[in-house]
């Protein structure tokens, strides 16, 4: 299926660089692995 | 102004417009649809001419059906798909090979930071700082991700999960609740700008976002279609569901979880929503409606996930399946 996207549209290689996944790891710690956020409708 | 709109399953609709004084002038579409009789073209042409730009989708359309009588033939299109594509040309939407798009197979993260990761990686190609991104999830552990609005306590057996060794977590789009394990499920996001489905209403916009995938379902032997809300089925059953969500910054997440192995049995357990629905359709037609991927294709995960449908591996195809 990826060979289908890059045959449609161009797709070239990319990455997720550190500052990224430390950015996304703080949000776990605030928000998605909050029991706040899990329950936020209980 | 310039729109295109490749209607999901259809033909290629263009509008090319010249607007003077928030008015369109003269309207020019033009694709490689299928229209008789012959001047019917110009009679589209003629309904777009004099329209403030304002006008919404279904006003336009309802304009494009009104000077076409009953002896018309589109094929490919409809008044809707015209409409849509003058939408986009007012809207100043753009295409996908407008944008240069970047590829990741992601390493095998925890559920909550793959949630975490959506919402900054849409961040980002918001705020223009990535290109629109495909992203192809791995799992690190099994898990349950319920919808941004979905009740905890109703959709998930919390005994079962922890039993299960299932981790539960809530993402930040719409839908229903899914049940992951590792090598099981084919999940990946696209980040995409708004501008990309411009024009386009909610509903669209899923058909519009996952018409490649179908394609490459397609080019793999799978009969699978889309369906509206936001489903992937297929004649054997459904393969997949998608999620959005909007971001205040211009981007749109896509994001869209395949089955490709399921355990029933196990999801049965964690998944109170699984219960009901399938003490509606009874066990065999809930068994009928797992694994399709594997099951359908005789392919392993990998090649499923790399297919470019023009080289699938007859040797891999399992017989009998």
């Amino acid at each position: 299926m990826v060979g289908t996207f890059r045959n449609r549209y161009g797709l070239q290689a990319g990455d997720i660089d550190a500052a990224t996944v430390e950015l996304a790891q703080e949000r776990v710690a605030e928000k998605f692995g909050t029991e706040e956020w899990l329950t936020r409708v209980p | 102004m310039h729109g295109e709109y490749k209607v999901p399953g259809g033909k290629l609709v263009v509008a090319d417009l010249d607007v003077v004084d928030d008015h369109v002038r003269t309207a020019q579409i033009s694709g490689d649809f299928f229209l008789e009789p012959d001047d019917a073209l110009e009679r589209i042409n003629g309904a777009l001419a004099g329209l403030p730009i304002a006008l919404p989708a279904a006003q336009i359309a309802a304009r494009v059906r009104g000077v076409l009588g009953d002896g018309v033939e589109m094929l490919g299109f409809s008044p809707e798909a015209v409409a849509v594509a003058v939408r986009r040309a007012l809207t100043g939407a753009t295409g996908w090979r407008d944008h240069e798009w970047e590829f990741v197979h992601d390493v095998p993260r925890e559920p909550a930071l793959q949630m975490a990761l959506d919402e900054v990686l849409t961040e980002q190609v918001g705020s223009g700082e990535r290109p629109p991104t495909l992203r192809v999830w791995e799992w690190a552990s099994n898990a349950v991700i319920i919808g941004s609005f979905q009740s905890l306590r109703n959709e998930v057996d919390l005994d079962g999960a922890a039993r299960h060794d299932v981790t539960v977590v809530r993402r930040i789009s719409g839908g229903g609740a899914m049940f992951v394990e590792p090598g099981n499920t084919i999940t990946y996001s696209l980040y995409v700008p708004e501008s990309l489905v411009s024009g386009l209403s909610f509903i669209e916009s899923y058909a519009f976002l996952d018409d490649w995938v179908i394609g490459a379902l397609n080019d793999l032997g799978i009969a699978a279609t889309y369906q509206p809300i936001n489903d992937i089925t297929s004649p054997a059953g459904k393969i997949a569901g998608a999620a959005q969500k909007r971001f205040a910054g211009g981007a749109v997440l896509h994001h869209v979880t395949m089955a490709y192995d399921m355990d029933a049995g196990k999801m049965l357990d964690v998944l109170r929503i699984g219960r009901e629905k399938l003490s509606d359709k009874g066990t065999t037609s809930a068994n009928k409606r797992v694994d399709p991927l594997r099951s359908q294709t005789g392919l392993d995960r990998a090649e499923v996930i790399l297919a470019d449908g023009r080289h699938v591996p007859e040797p891999l195809r399992s017989p009998g399946w």
